[in-house]
């Protein structure tokens, strides 16, 4: 009797790890990104999707996803957009002055909020991280990025795979 | 009524506060939690008759 021989290329290719370009496309992440905005910093806010050049002091703010496929969810603007973000969040309850954590929340639950929703149009269950804030994080090939302005300021929200994604800070 | 809020974002906090009181609820005692070890405490000290709380924090989750 012929043994059969295990090569791995069956357990290789179920084991590969999921391409999230073949699981969202950028108008799924644009309308996700649309529909947090609406909630959250008004009915009125819109993002539309063109491209813009970020500022030198971009920060970025992002949650990991873990599960199925593995990544990142980030988003990067300039530092006076997330301080404008971060007002209209707070709206009547915004100090006249912002500090730094104001902001950092503000664009961390933008990111968490969008992560969540891109989290759960991912197959299988996924476990979200909690938001963090900093310098954009590398995004390796297996990413998918829009390009929105909001009230004609530069955006950027990039779902991207593990390679890029700050897992282990 | 009183009602805790809990949830490690000052943003998302006063964003759930503000929908409350844009859902009517503006007459109502409203406690602030920072996270779920933050709003175990509150539970037991305040005594809250409803609990709303992000799940994902630090410290403690709120499950």
């Amino acid at each position: 009797m012929t043994e059969l021989q295990d090569t791995g290329e069956r357990r290789r290719s179920a084991d590969a790890p999921l391409s999230i370009t073949a699981l969202i496309d950028e108008e799924t992440v644009q309308s996700i990104a649309q529909e947090a905005w609406s909630a959250l910093v008004g009915e009125d806010e819109f993002l539309v999707p063109l491209p813009g050049g970020l500022p030198d002091d971009a920060v970025s703010s992002w949650v990991d996803v873990r599960g199925p496929w593995n990544g990142a969810v980030v988003i990067t603007t300039g530092r006076s957009t997330a301080e404008q973000l971060s007002r209209e969040l707070l709206k009547e309850h915004a100090p006249p002055v912002l500090d730094d954590e104001d902001i950092e929340d503000g664009l961390g639950e933008l990111a968490n909020v969008v992560g969540g929703n891109v989290k759960a149009v991912l197959p299988g269950p996924s476990a979200l991280g909690l938001p963090e804030v900093g310098s954009a994080p590398a995004a390796g090939p297996d990413t998918c990025r829009v390009d929105l302005l909001w009230r004609g300021q530069s955006l950027t929200i990039s779902v991207q795979g593990a390679t890029g994604a700050p897992l282990d800070n | 009524m009183k009602i805790l809020v809990a949830d490690d974002s000052r943003v998302m906090r006063q964003i759930v506060i503000r929908t409350l009181r844009q859902a009517g609820y503006d007459d109502h005692d409203i406690v602030e939690a920072e996270d779920g070890a933050d709003a175990l405490a509150k539970v037991s000290s305040e005594k809250p008759d409803l609990v709303l709380s992000d799940w994902n924090m630090p410290n403690m989750t709120g499950i």
